[in-house]
Parts: C-alpha cells; sequence; structure tokens
C-alpha cells in the first residue's frame, strides 16, 4: 500500500513538478520500491494522454520539411545546428528619421537628453537595483530561445517627475507585437493619457503604439501593435498626450530607450 | 497503464530504435505518426500557432538527437515525446508568464480551435484515444479536473496553482494526486 505522501510525490514526479533535489531523493525511493516505481510510470502515462484532449489541428506541411532539414544538418555537422531563429541585436543608434517634421526636433533632442538622464538616473541607489534587476532579467530572456528574436529596450526618464519609474519593452518584430511594462509611474493627471510611440527610421514621424494605461498603483502592463508596419525599432518612447491619444506625438516624452 | 495500444507501442519502440542509428526515414515516420498529436497538444498549451511550430520543431530535433536515451521500460515512446514537448512549451510559458500574466487567464480558458479532420497513419486511433481521455476527465470531479489540466497544460508551478484557484497547496496537491489516480483507474478499465 502507498501512503498518500508518496502518491502525491509520484504524481508531482510524473507531471515533472518536483525540484531537481527532490526528483533525485524520489528516483531513489523507486529504485528501491517497485509498486512505487509502477505508479509513477502509470501516473505518467496517464498524463501524458491529456495531450490526446486537444483540439486536433494539423502542423503545416512545409514544417515537416523544415525539420528534416535540420536534423540533415546536424547529421552532416556532427553536431545541433544553430537555432532557426535569428536574433535581433538592440539597436544602439539614436534614431535617423528620413524625413525632417519640425515636430521632430522634441524627440532628437529628448534622444539625446536621455543620455544625461540616465546617467543621473544610475546615481539613485535603491532605483539602480530595479534598473540592474530588470537588466538581469533582459539578459536571462535574451539568452532563452524563445525570446532570441525579440528586441528588449529599457526606458530612461526624460524629466525628474519619473526618475523612480521603470520601463521594459519587449518587441517581436516578425509579429509586430509588443509587450510594455511600467513601474511607478506617476499619475497621467486629468485630461491626459500615456501613450506609447515606436521610432522606426522609415518614417518621418513616431509611430503610435497606442495607449498605455497605468493604474492607481503606477504599473500598467499592456499589449501592443503599432499602426503602421515597423522596419526597425530604434527607439521607443512613452508621452503625455490628451485623454483618449492622438495620431501624433504632441506631448512631452517622458520615458526613451532603445536598449 | 498506457491507452496506447500495444501495437503502436512496438511499432513506434522500433522507430525509435532505428532513428537512434540515424535512420532518417524512420524518423519521418515517426514524425507522420505523432506530429498532428504532438502539433495539437502544443498549440493548446501555447495558443500561438507560430509557437507551436517552434515548439514541435525543437521537439523533433530533440527527439533525433536523443532518441538512444528513449527507456521503453519507464515510458511508451508517445509518452516520452509528450514529456519532451511539454518541457519546452513550458519553458515558453514560463518566460511569457514573466512577462505578461494574462497568459494565466488564457491557459485557464483553454483555446476553443474548430476541429479538423485528421487522417495520418497511426494518429486515427489516436483520435479514438483523444475521446477516451475527454470521456475519462468529464467523470472526475471538475475541481480535479481542473488543478490537473493547469498543472499539465499551464505551465504553471503548483504553488502557482494553488494561489490562481486560492487553495492551500495540500489541497491542490491532493486535487492533482485524486485527478490523475481516477483518470488512471478509468483508462485502465476501458482497456
Amino acid at each position: 500500500m502507498i501512503d498518500e505522501h508518496r502518491q502525491d510525490l509520484a504524481a508531482e514526479y510524473a507531471l515533472d513538478a518536483l525540484d531537481p533535489e527532490s526528483a533525485r531523493a524520489f528516483e531513489a525511493m523507486l529504485a528501491n520500491d517497485a509498486e512505487l516505481k509502477a505508479l509513477a510510470d502509470d501516473l505518467r502515462e496517464t498524463a501524458a494522454a491529456l495531450a490526446l484532449d486537444a483540439p486536433a489541428h494539423l502542423p503545416p506541411p512545409e514544417l515537416r520539411e523544415r525539420i528534416l532539414s535540420r536534423i540533415r544538418a546536424e547529421a552532416e555537422a556532427g553536431a545541433p545546428a544553430a537555432p532557426t531563429a535569428t536574433a535581433v541585436a538592440p539597436s544602439t543608434e539614436a534614431p535617423v528619421p528620413s524625413g525632417g517634421g519640425r515636430n521632430l526636433l522634441p524627440w532628437a533632442l529628448a534622444a539625446g537628453f536621455a543620455i544625461t538622464t540616465a546617467a543621473l538616473w544610475m546615481e539613485r541607489g535603491s532605483l539602480q537595483q530595479d534598473r540592474t534587476a530588470l537588466l538581469q532579467e533582459a539578459r536571462e530572456l535574451r539568452n532563452r530561445d524563445f525570446l532570441a528574436k525579440v528586441k528588449i529596450a529599457t526606458l530612461s526618464a526624460q524629466v525628474d517627475a519619473y526618475s523612480k519609474a521603470t520601463a521594459v519593452i519587449v518587441w517581436d518584430a516578425e509579429k509586430q507585437h509588443g509587450v510594455v511594462k511600467l513601474n511607478n509611474v506617476p499619475p497621467a493627471g486629468a485630461g491626459k493619457d500615456y501613450q506609447l510611440w515606436v521610432i522606426d527610421p522609415k518614417y518621418p514621424a513616431p509611430v503610435n503604439g497606442g495607449l498605455v494605461p497605468v493604474n492607481a498603483e503606477g504599473i500598467a502592463r499592456v499589449s501592443f501593435s503599432p499602426d503602421q508596419p515597423i522596419s526597425k525599432a530604434d527607439k521607443f518612447a512613452i508621452s503625455l498626450e490628451p485623454a483618449g491619444g492622438v495620431p501624433k506625438a504632441t506631448g512631452p516624452i517622458v520615458l526613451l530607450g532603445g536598449n | 497503464m498506457t491507452p496506447a495500444k500495444e501495437s503502436d507501442r512496438q511499432i513506434d519502440a522500433q522507430l525509435l530504435a532505428r532513428i537512434a542509428t540515424g535512420d532518417e526515414a524512420a524518423f519521418g515516420a515517426l514524425y507522420d505518426r505523432f506530429s498532428p498529436g504532438l502539433f495539437s497538444f502544443v498549440l493548446k498549451m501555447t495558443r500561438d500557432e507560430k509557437e507551436a511550430e517552434d515548439v514541435l520543431q525543437e521537439g523533433f530535433a530533440h527527439i533525433w538527437r536523443r532518441a538512444t536515451t528513449y527507456d521503453p521500460a519507464r515510458s511508451s515512446p508517445f509518452t516520452w515525446a509528450v514529456m519532451i514537448l511539454r518541457h519546452k512549451a513550458i519553458d515558453r510559458l514560463r518566460v511569457r508568464q514573466r512577462l505578461d500574466r494574462t497568459i494565466e487567464k488564457a491557459t485557464v480558458e483553454f483555446s476553443h480551435f474548430p476541429e479538423t479532420d485528421d487522417t495520418s497513419a497511426g494518429e486515427a486511433e489516436r483520435r479514438d484515444e483523444g475521446a477516451l481521455i475527454r470521456s475519462a476527465l468529464v467523470q472526475i470531479p471538475a475541481e480535479q479536473k481542473q488543478a490537473v489540466e493547469l498543472a499539465f497544460f499551464s505551465g504553471l508551478t503548483h504553488e502557482q496553482i494553488a494561489e490562481k484557484l486560492g487553495a492551500p497547496l495540500g489541497t491542490i496537491k491532493a486535487r492533482i494526486r485524486r485527478g490523475l489516480l481516477k483518470l488512471r483507474e478509468f483508462l485502465e478499465e476501458v482497456a
């Protein structure tokens, strides 16, 4: 008879829910307990059967050949082939708008000012920890295959009132979709909204990324898809605009960054 | 106990043994047998066709490289493949969860994609087995079904499931254990 505690462990083991140390300890138990091993194996088979509960969908026919090509390449190289995803290196270049609308001047100035502001920001001890943690997270994410093709941008405050704010944007160029996360952002104020912009040198003006509603705790977590196709997301900016947003940026930039 | 028929299991195990020697034809045959079910499965987990394709590609590349490590005494080939792809899908889900907690809502709701015809060799029988598991799932208490599905499909840890469902961790573990044991009993009965 297997007691409930060991049944729990067997269920967790079957679902790979045990941490590595616990899993090793459980495997040591299995080595001396055939009944428990049989239960763990049965539960793993049972759990895997849940996969069959998914609605039927066929993979695209061309995927078969892609996978076969990959394993052929691995066989020829004698080693795993390079991941198919292409890394998009975070750009460190300043935005180079192709046209010269005069409303771009404040954006260009803001880009230059970002260096000074970032330097001041870095001096703030507690905020430094936030930024370090964010950058560490960003580095970890970049190392993951899943995110090899996305750009992760940290934004810097452009005015003192936002010096405590932290902002990270994850941009998937292939899907033309991103996620923006803000923390410690002051309320937009009556009649105002925060709005996200993507600066792509292909366009003379920043591309509208949509409104970024910030809650009472100063936090925002929003998915976005820009109004126009983005070829190269050089920088991202958040400005304060009239409530409901505007098609072209008019308000002050409060957060800006591109890498 | 497995819903996979013994004949299927033997065929799949033979294919894996050939793959372990670098047999590309065997790999193609295994892909044809497994890919519809595995793609449906990872699509349910990721809710994104592009990501599901990436997971399928990574998973089969892993199967190609690690076929020599398959242990027939421990699991059926299909279970082995499911667990490989589940790991890869969970890796992606956990990264996503850190970026956007809304994904958790999506994993609770699960997708309602339209069904498509599936006539791949070996897969038709697996569809029957899918009907079996679905009929088994409706026979276990809803709270156990919810906990088991979250544990299997969502990539959430048991602690996260407890937090999400507002129940003590011990309760969640018990629901998962009881749910899996009941599913096992049902599948044994109909085998």
